[in-house]
C-alpha cells in the first residue's frame, strides 16, 4: 500500500513540561580530571596566575587576485567600517569580488 | 496622560527647569501619546548578558521600554536607554512611537520551535530540558504599556499551551489584581513564578523612587491573590538601598517587616542584592540619581559608596564588610520564616541555599527545579558546600562550561562599543569571551574579583590551559586582603 499525500504521520512532540529528557546536560556540573602546571614560586599568588587568553584557533582564508584593482576594492571594503557581514566559505576570489561589488553598489 | 506624568516627574526631580528631558523629547519630535497599535518591531527574545551566573539564561520582554520609570533602574546603564543610544530616538521618530512591541506571532513561532539559527537551536535545547524562562528581564510586563496593548493577555495562554515555565519579574500589582489578569493563570497556576520586586516596606517611601509603579501594598495584594490561585511567588528584594530598604524614620526594622508581609502573602523565597552604582552617568541619570539620594536622605551616599567599592569595577558594589551584617540578617530571617534564601549580589553569593539566586528549589518542583546548573552561581555554592563538608573541590571552566554560550556570537549578546572592537570580536562566541574572563584573575568579571576572593585560582590546568579555582571562605577579619595559598594548601593573607 503506497503512502498518499497528507498521510505523513507526525509523532506527538514532547514539550518542556513533559520532561522530554530526564537527565539533561544542563542539569549538573562536571568534575573533569585536572593536571595542574607546577607553580614556580613557593606560595601561590592568585593575581600572578593567568590562564589561556586566546579565543581559540581561527582558520585563515587566503585569496589570490589576478587584478590589482579588484584586490584594492576588496581590501578597501574590509578596511572600511561597514555593517554588512560578508562571508563566503569557498576560496573563490571572483565570487568574493562580486559579493563586495554588490555590497558596495 | 503621558504629558501629565512628565510634568509630575519634573516637579519631583526639581533639579533643572525641565531642559534635560526637554532636549530628549524635542529631538524626538514626538508627543508622548501611545499609538493605538504599538509598532511591532521589537525583538524581545535574547540570552541574558548576565548568563555567566544566571540559572535562567533565556529572557524575554514584551516591549522596548518600561512605563514605570524607577529612578535606580539598571537599564539606564544600557543601550536600551534613549540617552545612551541615538538609534532609539531615530527609530522613535520614524515609527512615531517611543515604545515598540514584540509581536505575539514571533513569541508563538519561538515556542513552536519554528525559529532557525544557532542561537535558537541553543535555546530549544535548554527548553527541551524543562528550563524556565524569564519574562520581564529589562522591563515590566504588567505596566502602563501592557494596559494599553494587552500583550500578556495573549502571551500567557501560549506559555500554557506550549508548557513552558515562566518566571515573571514584576511590580505590576495594580493590573495583576484585576480579575481578567488573574483568570489568565487559572488553567496552570504552578507554571508561573512571580518575583515581586519590592525595595521598601513603605508606600510613601517607594513612591519617591518607583515613580509610576504601583506601591508596596498593591504589589503584596497581587502576590496574595496569585499565590491563593496556586502560582509561585518570591520577594525580589533588590536593589537593597540603605535608607529606603533597611530603615527610615518611624520604621527601624522596615526590611524585616517587609519580609514578614511578603511571607504572609505567600512568598516562598527571597532574592536579595544590594544596589550597584556606575560612575559614568548621563545628564538624565544624574537627575535620576539626585531623586534617589533625596529619598535615601544622604546626599553624599554615592560618593561614600564609590569610595568603598573596588575601583576596577564598572558596576560599583560597595564592600562585603559593609554588607555583611545586613545580608546575614536577611538570610537568617528568611530561614526563620521558612523561605529559601537567594542572593544575586556577587558579595555573599556563596550563601545561596541553591545555585539559583532567584531562590528556586533544587528538586521537587515540577516546573521550577530544572534551572541550569551550568553557571557560576552553582559553582560557588557547590564549592562552599564541599568546603563545609571538609573537602576542597577544584573547578575548571570545563566543569561548568555552558554549551549554549559557544553557539552564540559575542556580538549578539553585547554591544561592541565601536566598529573596531566589533570587527575584532566578529568570530568570537560569548563562550570564548566568558572563558577568557574565567582565566583572568584581574578582570572585574572574572570569578576572583567578581565574587571578591572566595573563588581563588590555584593553578593552570595543563590539559586545557584554563585556570583552576578553589573555595576560600570570606571572613570580616580578612576583608580587603588577598588570600595566598601556601604549599600545604592552607591560606594566608597579604596586607
Amino acid at each position: 500500500m503506497g503512502r498518499k499525500k497528507g498521510d505523513l504521520h507526525i509523532a506527538k512532540r514532547l514539550l518542556p513540561g513533559d520532561f522530554a529528557r530526564a537527565l539533561h546536560k544542563y542539569h549538573q556540573l562536571s568534575d573533569t580530571e585536572k593536571e595542574l602546571e607546577e607553580y614556580p614560586g613557593l606560595f601561590i599568588v592568585p593575581k600572578e596566575l593567568r590562564g589561556d587568553q586566546d579565543f581559540g584557533v581561527k582558520d585563515f582564508l587566503v585569496f589570490y587576485f589576478d587584478d590589482h584593482e579588484e584586490y584594492e576594492l576588496v581590501k578597501r571594503f574590509f578596511e572600511l567600517p561597514t555593517r554588512a557581514s560578508i562571508r563566503h566559505p569557498k576560496l573563490d576570489s571572483k565570487k568574493l569580488v562580486e559579493v563586495v561589488k554588490n555590497a558596495t553598489r | 496622560m503621558q504629558q501629565d506624568n512628565r510634568s509630575a516627574f519634573c516637579k519631583l526631580c526639581g533639579a533643572c527647569d525641565g531642559t534635560t528631558c526637554d532636549t530628549l523629547s524635542s529631538e524626538m519630535q514626538l508627543n508622548y501619546e501611545l499609538p493605538d497599535v504599538l509598532p511591532q518591531t521589537y525583538d524581545g527574545l535574547r540570552f541574558t548578558a548576565d548568563a555567566m551566573d544566571c540559572a535562567m539564561p533565556i529572557s524575554m520582554d514584551s516591549h522596548s521600554g518600561c512605563g514605570f520609570n524607577c529612578v535606580y533602574c539598571f537599564t539606564n546603564n544600557l543601550t536600551r536607554a534613549p540617552d545612551r543610544n541615538p538609534a532609539i530616538i531615530q527609530r522613535a521618530i520614524k515609527e512615531g512611537s517611543f515604545y515598540s512591541e514584540w509581536p505575539i506571532k514571533q513569541l508563538e513561532k519561538f515556542l513552536n520551535r519554528e525559529l532557525k539559527g544557532s542561537k535558537y537551536a541553543a535555546m530549544y535545547e535548554l527548553l527541551d530540558g524543562g528550563q524556565p524562562v524569564q519574562l520581564g528581564a529589562l522591563g515590566e510586563p504588567f505596566d502602563t504599556l501592557e494596559e494599553h496593548s494587552g500583550w500578556a493577555k495573549k502571551a500567557i495562554p501560549l506559555f500554557i499551551k506550549y508548557k513552558v515555565a515562566v518566571r515573571i519579574s514584576t511590580k505590576g500589582g495594580d493590573l495583576l489584581q484585576r480579575p481578567e489578569y488573574l483568570k489568565l493563570f487559572e488553567d496552570s497556576p504552578d507554571q508561573f513564578w512571580f518575583a515581586f520586586s519590592i525595595i521598601s516596606n513603605s508606600d510613601d517611601v517607594i513612591r519617591k523612587v518607583d515613580l509610576k509603579a504601583p506601591v508596596t501594598s498593591s504589589r503584596l495584594k497581587a502576590m496574595k491573590a496569585l499565590t491563593s490561585l496556586g502560582c509561585n511567588a518570591s520577594l525580589r528584594f533588590r536593589p537593597f538601598i540603605p535608607g529606603i530598604s533597611d530603615a527610615y524614620e518611624g520604621e527601624p526594622k522596615a526590611w524585616a517587616v517587609l519580609m514578614e508581609r511578603a511571607r504572609e502573602a505567600g512568598a516562598r523565597a527571597i532574592s536579595f542584592e544590594y544596589i550597584f552604582l556606575t560612575q559614568n552617568l548621563t545628564p538624565r541619570q544624574e537627575q535620576l540619581q539626585r531623586i534617589m539620594l533625596r529619598a535615601i536622605g544622604d546626599p553624599d551616599f554615592a560618593n561614600k559608596w564609590h569610595a568603598m567599592s573596588n575601583k576596577s569595577e564598572t558596576c560599583r558594589r560597595g564592600s562585603r564588610l559593609y554588607k555583611y551584617e545586613m545580608t546575614k540578617n536577611v538570610r537568617d530571617l528568611a530561614h526563620k520564616l521558612g523561605m529559601t534564601f537567594g542572593c544575586s549580589d556577587p558579595h555573599f553569593k556563596e550563601w545561596n541555599d541553591t545555585g539559583c539566586c532567584c531562590g528556586m528549589p533544587e528538586e521537587g518542583d515540577k516546573w521550577f527545579s530544572n534551572w541550569s546548573r551550568r553557571q557560576m552561581t552553582e559553582v560557588v555554592v557547590q564549592a562552599r558546600r564541599e568546603y563545609e563538608r571538609g573537602e576542597i573541590r577544584l573547578f575548571s571552566y570545563e566543569d561548568w562550561k555552558p554549551d549554549w554560550m559557544h553557539m552564540v556570537r559575542f556580538s549578539e549578546m553585547v554591544t561592541g562599543k565601536n566598529w573596531h572592537k566589533r570587527r575584532l570580536y566578529s568570530d568570537v562566541t560569548f563562550g570564548d569571551h566568558t572563558r577568557r574572563r574565567w582565566n583572568n584573575p584581574k578582570h572585574p568579571r572574572g570569578p576572583y574579583v567578581y565574587f571578591d576572593k572566595v573563588l581563588v585560582p590555584v593553578g593552570v590546568d595543563k590539559r586545557t590551559g584554563d585556570l583552576v579555582y578553589r573555595y576560600v571562605p570570606w571572613s570580616p577579619e580578612h576583608s580587603g586582603k588577598d588570600p595566598i595559598i601556601s604549599p600545604d594548601g592552607s591560606v594566608v593573607y597579604s596586607d
